[in-house]
């Protein structure tokens, strides 16, 4: 199994759209989720929503979560503290753009990286 | 002596307060879109439906545990950036305040909430944050949690107003409007202009009960 | 063993060089199969684009990404450690069949 991917995003369109650049990256073996809008579905992000994809994709190898802006990352924290403290270990958000992030993210999953290779090669894009 | 939820009168104020923020969607929104993304006067309506909602649950609760359902469904209704900065506020506080709190327990549980708000946020006063409101606001209580509960509460209510006039001339350096740089001078913040308005609503529906 | 000693072509390298074919080049899908590849070995392996300037981690599926190497490239791998011939004889194959799946892998 490899490091699974969530994307977060204020618009659900950037959000699916973002995962399937990732999935045309690296192919249908990886596990990639995506949540965007607030709880009313419009623009803006929801806690519960990023906690159901976290409980759905969660495995023992990880998930890395890439966000946009502000709120997107406070609610994924709030949502990564909701889980047990066993699972919450093995999810980190990366300080990555989010489009960029995911499709080096999911290089990197899919060549077998771990949860922490899978997230320095989200932020170490520009680098590269 | 004790202040419980009770005579802390939190269910009604939180009516008031819930009324305001509906009321204040547009006005928030527009502040909003001068220096952020235009949403938080809907996120902070939204997050008071939803508390308007489950208010009959808060009934007879201890004040704790109503502090702590109420930061709950902010987070979990609010949806952007400011649901997890007053959820945190409210979930600290509630976690702080003891069984039969006194005031001054109040007081503490205020400075522990808006601590709590400043880590969460990962910022400090004096970045044009709802902080600039909510901070000097917890100190003035703080300071006359010893006095008379309507001394007090007014303290806590003109600091809360002294720091929404601070943040005014400020340069935004967090959240949306850091993008806006210069542009943010002279502008009010969103986050700061809400907490106002909750002070201000909090702190009339309690002097209200005392008379 | 640093990437300067590899530069040198020091000893206990091996080299070898192999056209890149498919469409893509050594782009994502391709890249990710060549570096998932190189890992299953213990050897260090290193890549350069022909005419490139550096070598970099053929392991690293960001850096051999950012290669950019076209079809109708070569690329040249360069490998020490125990199982270095199997990893240069291994990934040589793989590019050369263009990185289609091995039968029943």
């Amino acid at each position: 199994m490899s490091v699974a991917i969530l994307i977060v995003s204020h618009s659900p369109d950037v959000a699916r759209g973002t995962a399937d650049l990732a999935r045309q990256m690296a192919g249908q073996d990886l596990t990639i989720g995506w949540t965007g809008g607030n709880p009313e579905g419009g623009l803006g992000t929801s806690m519960a929503a990023i906690l159901e994809q976290l409980d759905a994709i969660w495995r023992p190898d990880g998930v890395v979560v890439l966000v946009d802006m502000g709120g997107a990352e406070t609610n994924s924290e709030m949502a990564i503290e909701e889980l047990d403290p066993a699972k919450a270990e093995q999810v980190k958000i990366c300080q990555a753009p989010l489009v960029e992030g995911a499709i080096m993210a999911a290089a990197e999953a899919a060549s077998g990286g771990t949860l922490d290779q899978v997230c320095r090669a989200a932020e170490e894009f520009f680098q590269a | 002596m004790t202040v419980g939820a009770a005579e802390a009168g939190i269910v009604g104020a939180l009516d008031l307060l819930c009324e305001r923020l509906v009321l204040a969607e547009a006005d928030l929104n527009a502040l909003d879109r001068a220096i952020g993304d235009g949403d938080h006067g809907g996120n902070m309506a939204r997050a008071a439906r939803s508390l308007q909602a489950m208010r009959g649950e808060l009934d007879g609760l201890p004040a704790g545990e109503v502090l702590r359902r109420i930061g709950k469904a902010i987070v979990m209704s609010a949806g952007g950036a400011s649901g997890p900065l007053y959820g945190t506020l409210l979930l600290e506080m509630g976690k702080s305040l003891p069984a039969e709190p006194t005031p001054s327990d109040w007081a503490a549980a205020f400075m522990a909430g808006v601590a709590g708000a400043g880590r969460r946020g990962r910022s400090a006063e004096g970045e044009k944050t709802m902080l600039d409101v909510l901070a000097p606001a917890a100190r003035a209580l703080e300071a006359r949690s010893a006095d008379d509960g309507a001394g007090a509460i007014r303290a806590m209510r003109d600091a809360a107003r002294a720091g929404f006039d601070a943040q005014r001339p400020l340069r935004a350096t967090k959240g949306r409007a850091a993008y806006v740089g210069e542009r943010s001078i002279g502008q009010d913040d969103p986050g700061a202009a809400s907490s106002l308005l909750a002070i201000v609503a909090l702190a009339e529906a309690y002097l209200e009960n005392c008379e | 063993m640093s990437v300067s000693d590899a530069k040198a072509g020091g000893p206990g390298w091996v080299e070898s060089s192999i056209v890149v074919q498919g469409a893509e080049g050594l782009h994502a899908r391709p890249a990710i199969k060549l570096s998932r590849a190189a890992r299953g070995y213990s050897a260090q392996i290193l890549i350069r684009a022909e005419g490139g300037e550096s070598w970099v981690d053929a392991k690293s599926v960001a850096k051999v990404i950012a290669l950019r190497v076209e079809t109708g490239k070569a690329v040249l791998l360069r490998a020490s450690g125990a199982d270095a011939e199997a990893a240069l004889a291994g990934l040589c194959d793989l590019v050369a069949r263009d990185f289609a799946e091995e039968g029943g892998a």
